[in-house]
């Protein structure tokens, strides 16, 4: 047998490739803390890096030298939790479509870049620390309206509830929002409209979502105004950034959902 | 230990306790639908097609100036003749222009007050956003029509009084109203820039109108974006040469 030579496992990065990449962090110490814009100078990074793993970089030396870490929220790190939003040089998620934060790659980026962080921006989503933000608007929306009644014991028969396939598709491509809040992030008025219409609309083009459906679409529309979001402008700048690419035709299905529900519905 | 004007003691984080959840009952204080911020873009919709309606029908109308003073004159004598409808759709008309102002205002202020803390970085999204310079710029454009539409009625409709003789019948010379209006480089200049703006306002708010109406179709929809487009421009480029025609022929 002729034996095969193991791949490197120092990988592809090495001294050659590896990026230059100088930093402005949003720095806020608390709620009610003033924030500002802090420059870091990363020489070291490996374009194989995630955007959080650089982050983790970063954070790290911050704490070797005694210093404060930049404080963000990650939690699966493979694209589908929802945690890591954060404003990369203007944009939510950065700069690729149909990409989370942690699934962004410094291969995007080129060495020297300067790359603007910052935390999402709404009045309904306060910054706790640095790039942390409460989404919590999101959760009391969803306690609003988003969720289905179903009896408790042995399970309807799989056939019995007809879907058609056309509306099963429709629904899966709603409920596959991952409520990260790049949508919020990144409307020019902090509207919730993508978020809430994915909601509305999933559990609306499903027969089990049927018994609430007008209770549904008033109280989650009612809720995301109480919260303090902006109204939609029809510019599709939520689909264009949502990881999930979750279509605006949800937000006009809640218009409808909504407008039915007002004029005529019971809730 | 931090002073008492330092509310963050360095290196160690403010309690931070989120909102509490709301009951399910009485979840949130009931809003009806008008004031609800889909009510509200409803509402917005409907008062700007109807804005919009009128425009092909008011451009219309002006193309008869190309066709000279006794045509145009002819046209404007017959059209404030009929009676009942005009003043029915003159009423229509302000109410929709007030009720559109004021709802885009108080939706414009709603909005700056969900982004209290503006971006030090921004980016359009690019690829499926349809962002244009329009859309960013509705409420600039919105504010100069509210400025526009009472000049240009105190201008022409409410303007000098000059008489006429069509088929043997006194009428008002509105065609030399139009025409001493252009003769000032000063006007001409104004209404250009105005119906620049009317295309742009019309170039994202027809198609806005009908997306926040809740129409919505794989198909159709890029279809309606396109035709919005080509209505504002259209309408634009319509209303764009009567000033530069009624200067030339000044």
């Amino acid at each position: 047998m002729v034996a095969q030579s193991r791949p490197s496992l120092k990988g592809s990065h090495s001294a050659a490739n590896s990026m230059k990449i100088r930093l402005k962090v949003w720095r806020q110490k608390g709620p009610d803390a003033e924030g500002t814009l802090v420059d870091y100078t990363l020489n070291d990074v490996s374009p194989d890096m995630s955007f959080l793993e650089m982050l983790d970089v970063l954070n790290e030396s911050l704490i070797r030298s005694g210093k404060d870490p930049v404080h963000f929220d990650s939690d699966c790190r493979e694209g589908i939790c929802g945690s890591c939003g954060m404003m990369i040089n203007g944009k939510a998620h950065g700069p690729l479509a149909g990409t989370t934060t942690c699934q962004l790659h410094m291969r995007t980026f080129q060495s020297g870049d300067e790359i603007v962080v910052e935390p999402w921006r709404a009045q309904a989503f306060p910054v706790v620390r640095d790039l942390v933000i409460d989404r919590s608007a999101f959760d009391r929306i969803i306690v609003a309206g988003g969720f289905i009644s179903v009896n408790t014991g042995a399970a309807p028969d799989a056939n019995a509830v007809l879907v058609p396939k056309q509306n099963a598709d429709m629904a899966m491509d709603a409920a596959a929002c991952i409520a990260c809040g790049a949508c919020v992030a990144q409307c020019k008025n902090a509207s919730a409209a993508l978020f809430v219409g994915a909601k509305v609309s999933h559990l609306a083009l499903l027969p089990q979502g049927n018994p609430e459906r007008s209770r549904r679409a008033i109280r989650m529309v009612q809720q995301m105004d109480a919260e303090g979001f902006g109204s939609c402008s029809n510019e599709g700048e939520c689909e264009a950034v949502c990881p999930k690419g979750i279509s605006i035709s949800n937000i006009a299905r809640m218009n409808r959902e909504f407008t039915k529900a007002s004029f005529g519905g019971t809730h | 230990m931090a002073g008492q004007g330092n509310p963050v003691p360095s290196g160690r984080m403010t309690p931070y306790t989120p909102k509490p959840f709301p009951t399910v009952d009485g979840a949130v204080q009931h809003r009806a639908f008008i004031w609800s911020s889909i009510g509200t873009k409803i509402i917005l919709a409907i008062t700007g097609i109807g804005l919009a309606l009128f425009l092909p029908v008011h451009l219309a109308g002006n193309l008869l100036l190309f066709a000279g003073a006794e045509s145009f004159n002819r046209y404007a004598h017959k059209l404030i003749s009929i009676p009942v409808l005009v003043p029915i759709v003159e009423i229509g008309l302000l109410a929709l222009f007030i009720i559109h102002s004021v709802k885009a205002l108080m939706n414009f202020l709603a909005n700056r007050k969900a982004r209290p803390t503006r971006y030090a970085a921004r980016q359009w999204a690019g690829g499926r956003s349809h962002k244009t310079w329009a859309s960013t710029t509705m409420i600039i454009s919105g504010l100069s029509l509210g400025a526009f539409v009472p000049i240009h009625l105190i201008q022409m409709k409410y303007g000098p009084y000059f008489e006429t003789k069509v088929d043997g019948e006194t009428v008002r010379d509105v065609y030399k109203v139009v025409v001493e209006t252009f003769a000032n480089p000063l006007n001409v200049a104004f209404y250009l820039f105005c119906m620049a703006v009317v295309g742009m306002h019309l170039y994202h708010g027809f198609a806005s109108a009908f997306s926040s109406l809740g129409v919505s179709h794989p198909r159709y929809s890029p279809v309606i974006l396109w035709v919005g487009r080509l209505f504002g421009a259209v309408i634009g480029l319509g209303f764009f040469v009567l000033p530069i025609y009624a200067a030339m022929v000044g």
